[in-house]
């Protein structure tokens, strides 16, 4: 039962991680480019644009295209027909596979651009989180007495602030920018981890091999970091994979109430925003950005379910 | 149980000290200055500068604004809402029973929805029924409350329009005899309440899965079939109650997340609760409302927390009798 789920887990993390990756040779158009409001707007998906482009590089979009009996061609945006030189034109037929937003920009390629932002955002975040859970539950676990009740007590005072406002707070007081959602978001999400970790240290610091080092003169900090933390990486990788996708959740949270990573980047929290104010006649627009979204998230649960079962 | 109250609610006194130190805290470190909040963008003249900072106190030493600033949050005063030029409490006391309201139709959805998942989950365990209730409960957890609350809006309120697409109340409805205002309200809350109980709902599905496997596998199960119980009533009486335990430890862990993914189903669904307030704050550069705002919703998870723990000294006596014995 395990292998399967964190199989398809990490299959399905991969493929996003490659496909961000990939996002500058990727034959997309650039996510931010707005080449025709009047044209491209709300374009549904599958839809399919006359386009014509010139050998310099110019490019018009077209809701009809005629060419004339002088050769020149005329095409029609809107209401208005505009001539335009004929020789040298290419006629294509641009497809647009997710559509368009409001302002015309390519859907397919803001969601690929947006994983980028996304999933950078959800890793540090989650690393950010488990470094200073896993810092803190090493410290308590392995410090005991008034310095682990300290600790467990700030954690346990940590957990039952609830995320969002804390969010809302620091949004308010800092400038946000992809470093500061960073920060918070991993700021706000360690407290799970500290208490796993400690947890571990708790149990592997009565063990013999832990004693023996001691014995043997080794500094607390190095038999915390050499000997209990490697013990305890089985449980922090658990923990990673649950932080990554919540914190790819709480950064579109974040982005989606205008507060996270600032436009004109495109995050896939942002992008949903984008089409909050579209759903009537552009539904197309939240909803790409909101299955890539439960797709990270499955994944990553599949991963610390897999994975759990394993260890 | 007399205790068990006492207990908790000191216990939240630090908490609540911790959270008023920490938002100081955070105003200080931030950048800019308070002042540059009230006075806006355009050029300001230094003598105007140190009137404001003077009225507002922001010319004190830090500890001296820090005293006040404790004082205050303990004698009720949160200060002022520059945007909405009303008393903060008062801005957030309108507030606080939507959220409250809200709050509550999402918890009771997610523990009937949970606990009746769960039990569809164990007429077979193991079959097809409840390996798809398990993959569904995923995806529910897993899609974002934003983006389903964008959803059910394009479904229910606009491709079907069976229900309001925002607000509390219909317009007018403050004239209407209370059974109508009582119809109306149910009416815009049942889909708000629904976006932020059903993700929860499937991790309470899975617990009640987890506690009824293992229930069933007791000895008062099989003692209460062997005395010729029905199935229905061995699910429901016997195995369930032992099941509720952990599902209310549960619950109670997971009401912080309930009242962060208010902020955001209040915002989707223009519910005017605390966390649209709060995010509107944030917009207006309203301070004193945001600081409000994180320290109630604090207190409202320290009291939903100080209810779980009774409801779970409700439901296992040994908790209740362990108490009184050792005292």
């Amino acid at each position: 039962m395990s292998d399967p789920k964190l199989k398809l887990g990490l299959g399905i993390l991969a493929a996003w991680a490659l496909v961000a990756a990939l996002a500058p040779v990727l034959p997309l158009r650039d996510p931010n480019a707005q080449p025709d409001g009047l044209v491209l707007r709300n374009l549904p998906p599958m839809a399919v644009v006359e386009t014509v482009s010139w050998a310099d590089g110019t490019r018009r979009y077209a809701h009809e295209l005629r060419r004339e009996s002088d050769g020149g061609l005329s095409l029609r945006r809107g209401d208005t027909w505009t001539r335009v030189p004929g020789e040298g034109a290419r006629l294509e037929r641009a497809r647009f596979v997710l559509g368009t937003d409001s302002l015309g920009r390519d859907l397919l390629s803001r969601l690929v651009w947006g994983a980028r932002v996304s999933l950078v955002a959800g890793l540090l975040a989650a690393l950010v989180a488990v470094a200073i859970g896993g810092g803190v539950g090493l410290i308590a676990g392995f410090s005991g007495g008034w310095v682990d009740a300290a600790l467990m007590r700030a954690t346990d005072g940590a957990l039952a602030i609830p995320r969002l406002f804390l969010l809302l707070l620091l949004a308010a007081l800092f400038r946000p920018s992809l470093a500061t959602t960073v920060l918070l978001v991993g700021c706000t999400t360690w407290m799970a981890a500290a208490r796993l970790v400690r947890g571990e240290a708790l149990s592997i610091r009565e063990r013999e091999f832990v004693a023996s080092a001691r014995a043997a003169g080794a500094s607390p900090a190095r038999v915390a970091m050499h000997h209990v933390l490697p013990h305890a990486a089985a449980v922090l990788g658990v923990e990673a994979a649950i932080r990554l996708g919540q914190a790819v959740l709480l950064e579109a949270s974040l982005s989606f109430l205008g507060l996270g990573v600032p436009p004109p980047a495109a995050s896939w929290g942002g992008l949903i925003a984008d089409g909050r104010d579209r759903l009537l006649d552009a539904w197309w627009i939240s909803t790409w950005p909101g299955l890539a979204l439960a797709f990270v998230v499955i994944a990553s649960s599949l991963v610390a379910d897999g994975a759990r079962e394993r260890l | 149980m007399l205790g068990l109250i006492t207990r908790r609610l000191l216990s939240a006194v630090p908490l609540i000290a911790g959270v008023l130190t920490l938002t100081f805290l955070l105003v200080e470190a931030a950048p800019g200055r308070p002042a540059d909040l009230l006075l806006g963008d355009g050029p300001v003249t230094p003598e105007l500068r140190a009137r404001v900072e003077a009225a507002y106190g922001l010319d004190q030493p830090a500890y001296v604004r820090y005293a006040s600033w404790m004082g205050n949050a303990l004698r009720g005063d949160l200060g002022w809402s520059i945007s909405r030029g009303r008393q903060v409490t008062s801005v957030l006391a309108d507030a606080l029973p939507h959220t409250i309201g809200l709050a509550a139709a999402a918890l009771s959805i997610q523990l009937l929805l949970g606990i009746l998942l769960g039990a569809l989950h164990v007429v077979r365990p193991g079959g097809a029924l409840d390996h798809g209730l398990g993959l569904a409960g995923l995806v529910l957890a897993s899609v974002p409350t934003f983006w389903l609350g964008l959803m059910a809006i394009l479904l229910f309120a606009v491709a079907v329009p069976i229900f309001p697409p925002s607000s509390a109340h219909s317009i007018g409805a403050e004239a209407w005899s209370f059974p109508a205002r009582a119809i109306d309200a149910l009416w815009h809350a049942l889909l708000p309440s629904l976006v932020l109980g059903l993700g929860a709902a499937a991790i309470v599905a899975r617990f009640v899965r987890a506690g009824l496997v293992a229930a069933l596998g007791e000895g008062f199960v099989r003692a209460a079939r062997a005395r010729g119980a029905s199935g229905a009533r061995v699910l429901w009486v016997h195995a369930l109650p032992a099941a509720a335990g952990p599902v209310i430890t549960l619950a109670g862990l997971q009401l912080p997340v309930l009242v962060s993914g208010a902020v955001v189903v209040e915002v989707v669904f223009g519910w005017p609760g605390m966390g649209r307030v709060t995010y509107d704050a944030v917009m207006a550069a309203d301070l004193p409302v945001v600081l409000a705002a994180v320290l109630l919703a604090t207190i409202l998870v320290i009291a939903g927390n100080l209810l779980a723990d009774l409801g779970l000294a409700f439901v296992d006596p040994r908790l209740r009798l362990g108490r009184k014995a050792s005292r």
